[in-house]
């Protein structure tokens, strides 16, 4: 285990490392010149060049990789060109909205997603069954932008039950939860019933029942925990798709997130930001997924003991 | 002598998986009107400018921001442009993206997922660290920073679309080719004297074609969606070439006079994921369905 | 049999599987007994439905596509098939306790092996959790795991194939059920390990006096431990009787030739018998008797009607037309 761990954290490293140097690269490429956009042409040639030579601009692109990186280890993104605050704490700022909402999306898919997939499979065939893989299926093609349009149309200007921008309430957290989640919602409801029959059909099940325990059990406890190891498997995969997926929500819903910053910095070709807000949200999913893959022993004793399965 | 009658016993076996398959496959009903919906999508796509009631660019500058009527079945933009039109040169742009973006991504992922699993050790040790890398980005995000560096436009919106899918297909090849190459026919192949890359473009990259097809399939409406996002974030295709996307953003300003703009662009949306969601189901339990977990 | 009332007495049993392609007759008119303190061993090639049996009798079966469609079977007199779920459920791994044919997967993978015997007592018992562990260790002792405190909490993929089934029989056992059920539970199992499972269930029905229906394909473990013998054949009972009389002479030809077809050192012969034929499709039974098309002794009576089981004086049951006191063996070698 101590093994694995460590194997993990090496590889981790290597890809943060990864991360970042295919984020500068692919920023630091583009034509054009980001000072004198932010001078906006009103300074001379001298001038820019100046300021360029004061930023580090004109050396050469491996030396400012490097000066990126060493600074980005202790989160030092520099500073905005337009907002003259340093990056990280416009980033910080945009993470704690951010993160609310990926937290509220996050519960909403897993609990009412686990939920209809669990029913879904235990009542499997009857009209139960039908309407919630009809639902989701549906749910899987409706893209969370589209939904949250309507869902301002019927709620927030229709029926005017919930505010339709900014978070100043409770209540604003719903529906960009609501629109954001009901993808992931869906999938997992798919999934959970595909793994909870698969669960139905194995042999402990029938042990299980030969033992006297009660069908409500039989799912909750014995199927239940088997399946919820692949559904494990996925939460990186979802923590990664809600951190994109935040962007159009936010927009749509005037709420000011990591998305929203980095959408607006992209308009205003703010590269301190892109890079920062790139880098940032790449390592949250990255050391999530290792976060998820340590505790996976907690889950499947079989991994616990012998270690995992060479990726 | 002998390989060449092995090649033609695996090609016969998999015409008859194919030809099963399809058998399947033709009893799904739901698949079927799939198939026959995306066809149509497609007819309408080609021939778009013989179907649309205007021209794309159009405007009718007497009827601004009209619900529904008679000469306008589906109502007006800002601009007076039929938004029936619209959402018909749209398909174009949404069916282009699932054809071009899936192709370069097949083409990256393919190559790379079998370099990795056919060679293992420190080749597959690089190239999955790069795939890992490249997954780590959100793909919406970093299709929006591709189109940062790329500039918005179509073609840029292809391309950073099949540059950001490419990295779940190298993963599902590498895993199949790492099973395939452990089979007698590698090695028969391998003892003619077949070069490695023969190996892998004429037998292990074949017996991968229902996967591919499958996830192929499953693949295009996310694609689309990311087109749609792109273009409703304004990054991606710009009018007056028409995007369901950028349409749906630019209804959201008229979202209290005029819902109808939403609407109508968004359920083309739905239909057409939906059509591509349910044939990939049916195709993937028809093929192979050891991708149930997908 | 004997003049005691049996424990089990399985009457006219029928559990048919509706399916696509048809019903299959999986279980048909299926009867017999099981007396206290004793074993029976139902025995029958696969398909002959022995396994529906055990699970008809614990209404496991699974339903749809299954349905126990006639029949009665009395536990003390009680017939179970009436009763309700929730009775059942104490029934089941309380007074009737079963163990399967496959220890590497029947046992949780997630749950510790003490956990999933505590679970049984403390569903069937009236003990809290820290008398519920002490019995499970208990358990764990008597059927021969050393160690037993250290078991206990580990996992089932930790242990060996054979104590996986020794855990199996702890499960089954620990609430001093009256039958234990066991289903081909030796044939995953090395040979030398299969005979020590053997001698546990044995020593285990000595010490708590319960019943044991062993199922099994296997002729020579029926031997080793079965009072009285049940042989199926296509979902039906073909004899019924104890095990030495239907051994030494069986009235069945089927019964007859499954004896034949153990080889035997002492013969001198170039082929091993087999009986002749295969089994007939559950969905699309031969008319008359069902063993008929491979029965030697088939006479034109046997292909027209289905023969009834008849009782004989020394209770002895028979689904036969042949109506002999002992089928005879050929020869097997010149």
């Amino acid at each position: 285990m101590l093994k694995f761990t460590l194997r993990r954290l090496y590889q981790t490293v290597i890809v943060l490392l990864g991360v970042t140097l295919v984020t500068f690269i692919m920023v630091n490429v583009v034509p054009g010149d980001p000072v004198a956009v932010m001078l906006q042409k009103k300074a001379d040639d001298a001038t820019i060049n100046r300021i360029r030579e004061q930023m580090g601009l004109n050396d050469p692109l491996p030396a400012q990789y490097f000066r990126f990186l060493t600074n980005a280890v202790t989160g030092d993104f520099g500073n905005s060109y337009f907002q003259k605050k340093p990056v990280m704490e416009l980033i910080l700022r945009a993470f704690s909205v951010t993160g609310t909402l990926a937290v509220l999306v996050l519960a909403f898919a897993i609990i009412l997603g686990v939920l209809m997939g669990t029913l879904a499979a235990v009542f499997r065939g009857k009209w139960v069954d039908r309407v919630i893989m009809m639902i989701s299926t549906l749910g899987m093609a409706a893209p969370s932008f589209w939904l949250a349009i309507i869902l301002q149309l019927v709620f927030g200007l229709t029926l005017k039950w919930l505010p339709i921008s900014g978070l100043r309430q409770p209540s604003a957290y719903i529906m960009p939860s609501v629109a954001l989640g009901m993808i992931y919602a869906a999938s997992l409801a798919r999934l959970t019933r595909t793994n909870i029959l698969d669960a139905m059909n194995q042999d402990y099940i029938r042990t299980a029942r030969s033992k006297g325990v009660g069908e409500f059990f039989v799912v909750a406890k014995h199927a239940f925990k088997n399946a919820g190891i692949p559904i494990l498997t996925y939460l990186g995969t979802l923590i990664k798709s809600i951190l994109g997926g935040s962007v159009l929500v936010e927009t749509i819903f005037s709420i000011n997130g990591l998305g929203r910053l980095l959408v607006e910095a992209i308009m205003k070709r703010d590269i301190p930001i892109i890079q920062g807000c790139t880098v940032y949200i790449a390592s949250v999913f990255v050391i999530a997924n290792l976060l998820i893959d340590l505790t996976y022993g907690l889950f499947d004793p079989r991994i616990r003991v012998a270690g995992p399965a060479k990726r | 002598m002998s390989i060449k009658a092995n090649a033609n016993v695996q090609d016969a076996a998999y015409t008859s998986f194919y030809h099963d398959a399809f058998v399947r496959l033709k009893k799904d009903k739901v698949a079927i009107a799939c198939l026959v919906f995306i066809v149509l999508l497609i007819l309408v796509a080609i021939f778009a400018p013989l179907i649309a009631p205007y021209e794309e660019g159009y405007q009718d500058t007497s009827a601004i921001l009209e619900g529904p009527s008679s000469k306008h079945w589906l109502g007006t933009d800002e601009f007076g442009r039929d938004i029936l039109t619209r959402i018909i040169y749209g398909s174009r742009i949404s069916l282009s993206v699932g054809l071009i973006a899936e192709a370069i991504a097949v083409t990256i992922g393919v190559f790379l997922g079998a370099l990795a699993g056919y060679y293992g050790g420190k080749i597959d040790a690089v190239i999955s660290r790069i795939i890992e890398v490249f997954a780590s980005f959100p793909h919406i995000l970093f299709a929006i920073v591709i189109m940062f560096v790329l500039g918005t436009g179509v073609i840029n919106v292809f391309l950073a679309i099949g540059f950001v899918g490419w990295t779940g297909i190298a993963r599902i090849i590498r895993a199949q080719v790492m099973q395939l190459k452990e089979k007698e026919f590698v090695e028969a192949a391998r003892a003619s004297g077949g070069s490695d890359l023969k190996i892998i473009l004429r037998h292990l990259i074949p017996n991968c074609l229902s996967t591919i097809i499958v996830v192929v399939t499953m693949a295009i409406p996310s694609d689309i969606m990311y087109e749609a996002s792109l273009s409703f974030l304004g990054l991606g295709v710009q009018p007056p070439v028409s995007s369901w996307g950028e349409m749906i953003s630019m209804a959201r300003k008229y979202l209290r006079t005029n819902p109808t703009y939403s609407v109508f662009p968004g359920i083309a949306l739905v239909l057409t994921v939906l059509a591509f969601n349910l044939l990939g189901d049916a195709l993937r339990d028809a093929l192979d369905p050891k991708l149930k977990n997908l | 049999m004997t003049d005691k009332q049996p424990l089990l007495k399985v009457r006219n049993l029928c559990t048919y599987f509706y399916t696509d392609e048809g019903i299959v007759y999986a279980l048909d008119d299926v009867s017999f007994d099981v007396a206290r303190g004793q074993t029976l061993g139902i025995v029958g090639e696969s398909g002959s439905g022995k396994s529906v049996t055990a699970l008809s009798i614990m209404r496991l079966v699974q339903t749809p596509p299954g349905r126990i469609v006639s029949g009665t079977v009395e536990l003390l007199g009680d017939d179970i098939l009436k009763k309700s779920k929730k009775e059942m459920k104490q029934i089941r791994g309380g007074k009737i306790g079963m163990i399967f044919q496959e220890p590497m997967t029947s046992l949780n993978p997630v749950y510790t092996v003490g956990n999933q015997i505590m679970e049984s007592i403390l569903l069937h018992g009236d003990c809290d959790r820290k008398q519920a562990r002490e019995r499970a260790i208990e358990m764990l002792r008597l059927v021969g795991i050393p160690l037993p405190e250290k078991r206990f909490g580990e996992y089932p993929h930790q242990l060996s194939g054979g104590m996986r089934q020794r855990v199996m029989i702890a499960i089954a056992l620990s609430c001093n059920p009256q039958l234990l059920i066991c289903d081909e539970p030796t044939t995953a199992l090395d040979v030398t390990i299969q005979a020590q499972i053997l001698e546990l269930i044995n020593e285990l029905k000595q010490k708590t006096g319960a019943s044991v229906i062993m199922i099994t394909h296997d002729l020579g473990v029926i031997s080793r431990v079965a009072d009285e013998v049940l042989v199926m054949y296509a979902g039906k009972a073909m004899e019924y009787g104890s095990a030495r009389d239907v051994f030494t002479q069986p009235r069945h030809p089927y019964t007859a030739a499954l004896l034949k077809s153990i080889p035997n050192l002492e013969d001198d012969v170039e082929r091993l018998h087999v009986i002749e034929g295969m089994v007939p499709s559950l969905s699309k039974r031969p008319a008359g008797c069902l063993f008929n098309p491979r029965c030697k002794h088939a006479m034109p009576v046997c292909r027209e009607k289905r023969p009834a089981l008849t009782t004989g004086p020394d209770g002895r049951r028979v689904r036969c037309f042949l109506q002999s006191d002992a089928v005879e063996k050929e020869e097997t070698h010149a």
